[in-house]
């Protein structure tokens, strides 16, 4: 229950009141009663003592009955009010006398007064008493005792004695009252001296409270309550000085704040006016970057590719040397180039890893020999140290794996001048629900300095500015490597000591791809030994791991003259012999070769760093890359290879396991045939619109397909937008979406809208059929198997159409282009150069991509001059035989 | 040798002198024999007397108080109180001797009708000293107070005729008029003293039993002082309860009287006959006289005076 509070008024009346009520009534009612009691008790004890001074006086006229005597002895106290009537009996209780005449009974034994009929009857013996007579008992013998001579009985009336009680009680209750309206009265005068005091400074403190500072307490109270409310004034007076000056620094700081504000705001604005600029910048630096990327790629791949066929031409040796220089700095241009669209890419997170079944150990070779020409030439060992409990296929993203592989060996390789580059792998299967696959790329090389380690996962850094004047370089390749790493889930870190070397540690999730194969085992093997000579010794450690697997003797040789000794009586025997990269060329080959066929004629594998170009001439001669692939190793040594993966690759020929519907949304007529050619070809059923109110359209009329392909900029509505309303409707319809551009806004504008995914033009074929099997996989519940991106896929779509065709689209295009700048229609010629650009992005035409998109621009911007320059330059582009 | 003779003849005379005085205090020594005292109560007037009389007896006297046992027989038993006079006159053997003390003189007479009292009483083997006064010496002590009074009043209870008869002879002796009221158990006392009282110059209440009861005491005294009538009391006590004068004897007076007759007495001698006492004293109510307009001297004057009229009356 809530406990009511009472105010301090109240309160001080109570207490004030309580008790003095309280003795007021105790006291009252004591008293009273007091007088009560004390007035029936003299009423008792006066009649008792006139009873018995009746008596006493009346002996002798009981005695001697003497009426008169009574009658005189009796009229006195009957005068008074409140005595009725005196009776006198004799010793037999017979009535001598009584002064009333009204009935009574009057009883002889009665001890106590007794109230009879409104009466009190006080009854008292008449005794006869001995007067002390004798001064012996000889002389005079006279009984002492008393004698009862008679009766006397004395009526009080009671009504005097209630009429003073009633007055009495009367008068105390007045006396009462009268105290306690002076108590009330006095407790309510000196309540209010208290609380008045209190009630106005607690009025006070609201006030104050409520921010009335100005607010003073009265200062005539006296005592105590005057030190509060001088207090209190003191107090509020330095609160309102308090704040008056927090007021005026609130007011200070605000002022302060505001201006920083507007500041801030101007800067604010400023900045993002910056900030507009720089993503505008941004943009165009992506923009410029991809088509840069794409202008720099196609001449570069035009000289490498040039280069290439010149060095197959009959050159002196400085045009030898020149040529060399022209290849290095060309595939450098060209890995810089590479470098800084897939840091563009991973900038703008559009890189996605894939989740792919492949074989490992074959990944590493093909890594490992790309490098290795390059590590031949600079005469470095380069080793391949894999456990023999290596996972043949594992899950994960090969081309992202290779990449970075690439990047972390072509940098060890790069920054060596002599001695080693080793590949170093190993399994960590604990615990096994994490099990990591750690690969360490070592080096021999410059090494790094400790404070400059954390910097070379910063973009466009390197170990040291010479670094880049010495090496070259774009200083992309850790921080991609780094980049593409955290994107598998893995972590990369680099341990270096200058002058030493470099370790590069790869931490990267394991995850085994379910086994196919069966295991083989090796029980056919001829019983040769093998000779092992590999003048490096790491190299030799490696391959001799390798080789001990097998169930034949494998002895290492150090001179060819052990040879005799272990191939004499013509035990069989097979050499292997490892090649230093010093010496990996066709003449220093020939000379080993022959120095070992002057002790035997065993079968000799040659392991080659780099791989070039060798004539040898010698018999049961096999040579390999050095290190070499286990598989081919195997196969050179005669023994069974495991086939598991020469399964058929899917062509184009393969029919998809469900028939998926397709929507095609393109505009250009010539691309919807190609890509209609093609998802027929992969056994889907496929339907064609040419722009995104067309699939909206085709949306409201037909059945739901199993996916829309859609073109991005379309006429109209484009892709973007069309892929929006498509989602307002069917939230689940899978949408991917095909642009030849590469610039991130646009795939996030695209992600934004809703696609599923993102194909790049020109289309990845085994990209697309993955994607399409996944679909399948959705449909039909059932997994299927991805094809590995053979050759034969992968050109699938070149295929498809005839260069001539082709061609002739492309010059129908650009006519219609020239015929539209002509009539001066820029819309038509934004529309057909759009086709164009489909056109060249779908088939890799760069070159007519890039001076289709000048075309475009020049067209939208209305700059005539440039639509003319733009226009011829097309033309002369599309007219070419080859088209770029 | 002719001194022997002289010498003897200077000494006969002295051994003569010394024989006649062997011999008159040969009855001196007799009565050194110590009286046997016999109390009838251990209360405190007889306790008085027995200090009062081993005071006199300038010894330790042997004494006894009277119980249920039978009291052992002496040679001079001396009984104080009525139940020890009586208890002795019982007991004692013909060669014994006694004498009663502080007991009123008809008490005496009452325990003494016997022939065995009346033959101790002739033999004289037998005496008493009485504690009351003679009712001539209180008759002479009202005529000092109302020189001029003709009438004695009393009141006298049934079966006191013989009372009557005395104070009647007494009255007569001194020429006043004896008015002797009736006094009846049954009676209403106020009724029968009044007209008594009213006619009475003097009133004199004997100490009789059958008078004094608890109403006629004090109505006795009421009376007399309402009719202003002096009354002349028994006891000390009755002066002091409103009577004139009052002339009693007390124990010191009776254990002198008593021993002086042992000291004097030899053994084997008859006792003197029963006496009233000798001595007396008189107590003066002076309030009560002053009421009554009486102007009296000194007690000790009205002594003297009253002794010297009881000798002029012998």
């Amino acid at each position: 229950m809530r406990r009511r509070s009472l105010s301090i008024r109240y309160r001080v009346m109570a207490l004030t009141l309580l008790p003095m009520t309280l003795l007021a009534l105790v006291l009252g009612g004591y008293f009273t009663l007091t007088r009560v009691a004390e007035t029936r008790a003299n009423l008792l004890e006066q009649g008792q003592a006139m009873a018995r001074l009746i008596a006493s006086a009346s002996e002798f006229g009981v005695l001697s009955g003497n009426r008169q005597l009574l009658r005189s002895l009796s009229s006195g106290p009957v005068r008074a009010e409140e005595v009725s009537d005196i009776l006198f009996y004799d010793a037999d209780f017979r009535l001598l006398f009584r002064s009333g005449e009204f009935d009574v009974e009057v009883a002889r034994d009665q001890q106590e007064p007794r109230l009879y009929q409104g009466i009190w009857h006080f009854v008292a013996p008449i005794t006869a008493r001995t007067l002390p007579l004798q001064d012996n008992p000889e002389l005079l013998s006279i009984d002492n005792d008393s004698e009862t001579l008679g009766w006397v009985a004395v009526l009080i009336s009671a009504q005097p004695t209630l009429r003073q009680e009633r007055a009495i009680l009367l008068r105390g209750a007045g006396l009462t009252l009268i105290c306690l309206v002076i108590a009330m009265a006095l407790a309510n005068r000196f309540g209010r001296r208290i609380t008045y005091p209190v009630l106005g400074l607690t009025r006070l403190i609201e006030r104050l409270q409520r921010g009335e500072l100005n607010a003073r307490a009265d200062t005539s109270y006296t005592g105590e309550l005057k030190t509060l409310a001088t207090g209190i004034n003191r107090l509020a007076t330095r609160v309102q000085e308090s704040n008056l000056q927090f007021e005026f620094r609130v007011d200070s700081a605000t002022r302060r704040l505001t201006q920083t504000l507007r500041h801030l705001e101007r800067r604010n604005l400023e900045l993002q006016q910056e900030r507009q600029r720089a993503d505008d910048a941004n943009r165009a630096k992506d923009e410029f970057l991809a088509r840069m990327s794409h202008e720099l790629r196609t001449p570069l791949t035009s000289v490498i590719g040039f280069t290439e066929l010149l060095e197959g031409t009959e050159l002196n040796r400085q045009q030898q040397q020149y040529l060399q220089i022209v290849s290095r700095t060309s595939e450098l241009l060209l890995t810089i180039i590479d470098d800084i669209l897939d840091f563009s890419r991973l900038e703008s997170n559009a890189i996605e890893i894939e989740t792919l079944d492949f074989d490992l150990a074959q990944r590493l070779f093909d890594v490992l020999e790309a490098q290795s020409a390059v590590a031949a030439r600079k005469g470095l060992e380069l080793t391949a140290n894999l456990p023999s409990d290596l996972p043949r296929r594992v899950v994960g993203d090969p081309t992202r794996l290779s990449q970075i592989l690439n990047n972390l060996l072509g940098n060890a390789v790069k920054f060596t001048e002599r001695g080693e580059v080793e590949l170093q792998v190993r399994l960590s299967r604990l615990p096994s629900d994490n099990p990591r696959l750690l690969i360490c790329v070592r080096d021999t090389g410059i090494g790094i300095a400790a404070s400059r380690i954390n910097q070379l996962f910063s973009a466009f850094t390197q170990g040291d500015s010479s670094i880049s004047r010495r090496f070259g370089g774009s200083g992309l390749g850790l921080v991609i490597a780094q980049r593409l790493t955290e994107l598998m889930g893995g972590k990369i870190h680099l341990e270096s000591v200058e002058g030493e070397g470099t370790r590069v540690h790869l931490d990267l999730p394991l995850r085994y791809a379910p086994s196919k194969g069966k295991v083989q085992c090796i029980d056919n093997l001829p019983d040769t030994a093998l000779l092992v000579y590999e003048p490096h010794a790491a190299s030799c450690d490696v391959l001799m791991r390798q080789l001990q697997l097998l169930p034949t003797p494998v002895i290492p040789i150090r001179h060819f003259e052990e040879i005799r000794d272990h191939c004499r009586d013509n035990a069989p025997c097979t050499l292997i012999i490892g090649v230093s990269p010093l010496e990996a060329n066709t003449r220093h080959v020939q000379m080993l070769c022959d120095r070992i066929r002057a002790h035997t004629s065993a079968p000799l594998i040659f392991l080659i760093p780099g791989r070039g170009p060798i004539q040898l001439h010698a018999e049961a001669l096999k040579i390999l890359s050095k290190p070499p692939r286990w598989r081919e190793l195997m196969g050179a040594l005669g023994l069974p290879l495991d086939d598991s993966q020469s399964t058929p690759s899917p062509t184009l020929d393969s029919h998809l396991p469900y028939p998926l519907e397709i929507l095609v949304a393109e505009d250009n007529e010539f691309n919807r045939l190609l890509i209609r050619r093609l998802l027929e070809g992969l056994g889907a059923r496929v339907a064609e619109v040419g722009s995104g109110q067309e699939v909206l359209d085709y949306l409201d009329n037909s059945s739901l397909p199993d996916l829309i392909l859609m073109d991005v900029h379309m006429p109209g509505m484009d892709g973007i937008e069309a892929t929006r309303r498509v989602r307002l409707r069917c939230k689940q319809l899978p949408i991917f979406a095909l642009t030849a551009n590469v610039v991130p806004h646009e795939h996030l504008a695209l992600e934004a809208a809703g696609i599923n995914d993102l194909m790049l033009k020109p289309i990845n074929v085994p990209e697309l059929l993955r994607a399409l099997l996944r679909l399948c996989e959705e449909k039909t519940g059932q997994v299927h198997e991805a094809p590995a991106a053979t050759p034969e896929l992968t050109h699938s779509l070149t295929n498809l159409t005839s260069p001539d065709s082709l061609q002739q689209e492309v010059r129908r295009l650009a006519q219609e282009i020239m015929r539209s700048v002509w009539e001066k229609d820029r819309n038509q010629v934004r529309a057909y150069a759009h086709q164009l650009i489909g056109v060249a992005g779908l088939y890799d035409m760069p070159v007519l991509e890039s001076c289709t998109s000048e075309l475009q621009q020049a067209a939208q911007e209305g700059d005539m001059r440039a639509l003319w320059e733009t226009s011829s330059r097309l033309k002369r582009v599309a007219d070419q035989e080859q088209l770029e | 040798m002719n001194g022997t003779p002289a010498r003897m003849a200077r000494v006969r005379p002295r051994l003569h002198t010394t024989l006649l005085w062997l011999l008159l205090l040969m009855p001196m020594m007799a009565k050194a024999e110590s009286p046997f005292v016999l109390l009838s109560d251990s209360d405190g007037s007889y306790n008085g007397m027995l200090r009062a009389l081993t005071e006199q007896h300038n010894g330790q006297l042997e004494s006894e108080v009277l119980s249920d046992q039978t009291p052992s027989d002496h040679p001079f038993t001396l009984a104080v109180g009525s139940r020890a006079c009586e208890a002795v006159i019982r007991l004692i053997s013909a060669e014994n001797y006694a004498m009663c003390v502080f007991l009123p003189a008809q008490t005496f007479a009452d325990l003494t009708a016997s022939p065995k009292g009346q033959r101790l009483l002739g033999e004289r083997r037998l005496s008493a000293i009485y504690l009351d006064q003679p009712l001539t010496r209180q008759m002479l002590l009202a005529k000092m107070l109302k020189p001029r009074m003709q009438t004695i009043g009393t009141v006298l209870g049934p079966g006191s005729d013989r009372q009557a008869s005395h104070f009647t002879s007494a009255a007569n002796i001194l020429g006043l008029t004896p008015l002797i009221g009736r006094l009846e158990d049954s009676e209403n006392p106020v009724r029968e003293l009044t007209p008594v009282i009213e006619e009475s110059d003097v009133f004199l209440p004997l100490p009789d039993s059958s008078v004094f009861n608890r109403a006629s005491a004090k109505w006795i005294l009421y009376l007399t002082l309402r009719n202003r009538i002096p009354l002349i009391g028994f006891s000390a006590s009755y002066a002091y309860a409103g009577a004139v004068v009052a002339v009693h004897s007390n124990v010191e007076q009776i254990a002198q009287q008593a021993m002086n007759i042992l000291n004097h007495r030899v053994l084997g001698d008859a006792l003197p006959a029963p006496a009233y006492p000798d001595d007396f004293s008189i107590t003066v109510n002076e309030t009560a006289a002053r009421n009554l307009g009486l102007t009296l001297a000194p007690s000790d004057a009205l002594v003297m005076e009253l002794k010297r009229r009881e000798r002029t009356i012998q």
